[in-house]
């Protein structure tokens, strides 16, 4: 009977870690605004999403921007974007910085989807320190994914593609 | 009887390869981004449209909030609001207030940008107004004024911005309810949902499954009396040979 109730414990346990570990906000976004300019304060700055911006976007990434303008936080060179991205049903929001056209301190700040949540974890998000994008538009970087969590993946991917991809756009980039 | 069998199961061998490969492409063939449009499967799945939320008028165009969806005019605009808080007519620009985030829109809906007023107000916004050409929150008992850019909302007095017109909700017509229920309905079945329940029978309720139960145990007993007819096939001719 003790060990039958042991078992339902730890069952119970697991449940309540996978729920825990799955969907929700992870950091927000001051507090990650905060870690990324520890002894500054960031201004807040957007770029107008033309159409040549749109068009060279879509050839270079294969993705589409929705709205017309994208919002960053910059210090000197070192800027932080926010940008969402589907992974298979809802949009799941990273955070990227960018300084110099390379990429860190990429964290995903919130997951609403059920599956993949594993992207949050940090032996994924560090793959992608120093990265930058070769001539192809693409992460010069090789980034393992996660077995079952495919499309979170290359949501993440394409977001942090995109962040590099826009700070060429800003008057910041090196080349 | 192996024959008339075979036969029957004709329509289902193809049902469940077809759906089968589809739901192994799902991802390819976009089949969770689109959706049913029949009004008869729609009524057979029960999507039902929830009483909008609130709505209000600005500049001659309609913000409606229907369940979690959020419309301008009769363009869906976002997705997952909570609550739609007001809208306003700023320069350039409609602004749309939902307790977290202000939407920054076009006059022809086009979405300029959702902005995170978290980092802003320590709290959840509660009125959008606008006072001249400024746009103003409240959150509590504190007023918020945007910058001309519209990139930051710091804290400010009435007497700072002067009069603060507050929008008030208003009561959507009918014929304009009437095209919301219909695209609401328009997302509530995608075809990925659809193609699932036509793979596993559950698209016919309970007995759905049964059903489907029933013809795999053809499907075993139709391979096991075929083997069976072709062993005894093979043993009748060998003598012959």
């Amino acid at each position: 009977m003790r060990t039958l109730a042991h078992v339902l414990l730890l069952l119970g346990c697991l449940a309540g870690m996978t729920s825990a570990s799955s969907q929700g906000r992870y950091m927000e976004t001051a507090d990650y605004l905060r870690a990324v300019f520890p002894n500054a304060e960031p201004m807040p700055n957007t770029l107008w999403v033309t159409n040549e911006l749109r068009r060279s976007a879509e050839a270079a990434l294969g993705t589409g921007i929705a709205s017309l303008r994208v919002r960053y936080w910059q210090h000197d060179r070192r800027t932080a974007w926010i940008l969402d991205e589907i992974g298979k049903e809802q949009p799941i929001t990273v955070g990227v910085v960018v300084e110099d056209d390379t990429a860190s301190m990429v964290r995903v700040l919130e997951f609403r989807e059920s599956r993949g949540w594993e992207v949050r974890y940090p032996f994924f998000t560090d793959q992608f320190n120093d990265a930058r994008l070769n001539a192809k538009g693409e992460i010069d970087l090789q980034i393992d994914g996660i077995t079952g969590a495919t499309l979170s993946v290359n949501a993440v991917t394409r977001i942090v593609r995109l962040a590099l991809f826009l700070y060429r756009y800003t008057g910041e980039a090196s080349g | 009887m192996h024959r008339w069998l075979g036969v029957g199961s004709v329509a289902f061998v193809v049902l469940l390869s077809v759906t089968g490969i589809a739901l192994n492409h799902s991802s390819d063939l976009s089949l969770d981004r689109h959706y049913v449009r029949s009004p008869w499967l729609l009524a057979w799945y029960g999507v039902e449209v929830p009483a909008p939320q609130s709505s209000f008028t600005v500049d001659a165009h309609r913000v409606s909030l229907i369940g979690e969806r959020l419309y301008y005019d009769d363009q869906e605009l976002a997705d997952r609001v909570p609550a739609l808080v007001g809208a306003v007519s700023i320069p350039s620009f409609i602004a749309v207030a939902t307790p977290t985030d202000v939407l920054l829109v076009t006059l022809d809906g086009s979405l300029v940008e959702r902005i995170d007023t978290q980092i802003f107000l320590p709290g959840e916004i509660t009125a959008i107004g606008v006072a001249g050409a400024v746009l103003v929150l409240r959150s509590g008992d504190t007023l918020y004024e945007a910058d001309e850019k519209l990139l930051t909302f710091i804290p400010c007095r009435e007497s700072d911005v002067g009069e603060i017109l507050w929008p008030a909700p208003s009561a959507i017509p009918e014929d304009q309810l009437a095209i919301l229920q219909q695209l609401y309905r328009g997302r509530g079945l995608s075809l990925e949902r659809l193609v699932v329940d036509l793979h596993s029978g559950r698209i016919f309720a309970k007995i759905g499954p049964l059903l489907l139960d029933a013809v795999g145990i053809i499907f075993i007993a139709l391979s096991v009396l075929g083997l069976l007819m072709w062993l005894g096939r093979n043993g009748r001719s060998r003598p012959r040979s």
